[in-house]
């Protein structure tokens, strides 16, 4: 799943490197704007419809994060 | 529409509307502070209309609307009553994202009562050699709060409420105290300003300035190039241009900037045009 997220995340950006271990958000990486979109991929990919409580920036900082997001939301790892 | 008074209001919210469908749409990005500040200042308030929230930012002026909708066709029922119980407000809409992906939301509003006012178009540049510029002129950072309060007027002067989204004199206030304010004075008069945002790898170029009295002077390039040194330690820098102005899109492709896919179509209730009202 690590995989899947990391190219997901890439096709949002594409010129960061999403493999390292920066947060995404204090970094500079991803913004508001990518967030929606990456909710909406996340969503369509995964068949899931992510709580909209989790729709935080700290949910989305880094690639586990967002595995523990998914998780939560009643994917399997 | 009713005071939204915690941000934990607002999640609640797109928790319900979120989790009645998988067509959720949105133009409500949240950026907690910012939102915060707002709730702080009595600018924040909200409606639910079916399977629609709608919330409202105050500008005094006008009324920014968000909608968080369970799918499209539930946006398009919402707002046709929205439209009845809210038609003496001057509502003003930001429709963001890509193209032709926005085209539909916009259409959807057009049909419901509101008009296009403008499009923006999101550039961004990833960093590449500054281009020197020699100048006798002072450059500052040191902003007082005269100088803000300088500032905060010819933006309200020179910039378009409904498209530029303008800050307020606390938020300029805020970026001089971060030194992310940089200003040429002469006489006492503030001849160009930029203000910028530094967050990790990505720069956000806020508002570029030069007053009408003094360009061709290179105040302009300048300060751009003070921008691009302060932001050195940035992958890239964005911004927000409005479409129809090429003379700005020239100046920001000369400076490294390309077009990215990104769009805000701004709509609004009120028969007027950016074009229009600006030329």
């Amino acid at each position: 799943m690590k995989q899947q997220i990391i190219n997901i995340l890439q096709e949002i950006r594409p010129e960061f490197d999403f493999s390292q271990n920066f947060n995404f958000i204090e970094e500079g990486m991803l913004d508001s704007f990518d967030i929606v979109s990456l909710v909406t991929t996340l969503d369509e990919k995964y068949h899931i419809s992510i709580d909209g409580m989790d729709i935080l920036p700290e949910n989305f900082a880094t690639v586990d994060s967002i595995i523990n997001l998914l998780i939560k939301n009643g994917v399997n790892q | 529409m009713d005071k939204v008074f915690y941000f934990n209001d607002i999640q609640v919210i797109i928790k319900k509307i979120k989790g009645l469908n998988t067509g959720y749409i949105t133009n409500f990005y949240l950026e907690v502070d910012r939102i915060n500040a707002l709730i702080n200042k009595n600018q924040f308030y909200k409606k639910i209309i079916g399977n629609t929230a709608f919330f409202f930012k105050d500008d005094y002026e006008f009324i920014h609307l968000f909608y968080c909708s369970s799918s499209i066709d539930e946006l398009d029922k919402s707002l046709t009553r929205l439209r009845t119980e809210m038609d003496k407000y001057h509502l003003v809409v930001d429709i963001i994202g890509k193209q032709p992906n926005i085209q539909s939301i916009a259409y959807l509003f057009k049909m419901n009562g509101f008009f296009e006012y403008t499009v923006l178009n999101r550039m961004s540049r990833i960093s590449i050699q500054d281009m020197a510029v020699k100048s006798q002129l002072n450059l500052k950072i040191d902003a007082d709060s005269t100088n803000c309060k300088q500032i905060f007027d010819l933006l309200h002067q020179y910039f378009d409420p409904i498209a530029e989204q303008l800050p307020d004199l606390d938020e300029i206030k805020n970026w001089a105290k971060s030194n992310h304010l940089l200003f040429v004075e002469e006489n006492g008069e503030i001849s160009g300003f930029v203000i910028f945002d530094l967050i990790g790898v990505t720069s956000y170029l806020r508002y570029w300035f030069v007053h009408p009295k003094h360009r061709n002077k290179k105040i302009g390039s300048i300060l751009l190039n003070e921008y691009f040194k302060r932001s050195e330690e940035t992958k890239r820098q964005i911004f927000w241009v409005i479409q129809s102005n090429d003379n700005a899109i020239k100046r920001y492709l000369h400076y490294g900037f390309q077009s990215e896919n990104l769009y805000d179509i701004i709509v609004t209730n009120n028969n007027i045009k950016y074009e229009t009202t600006n030329n």
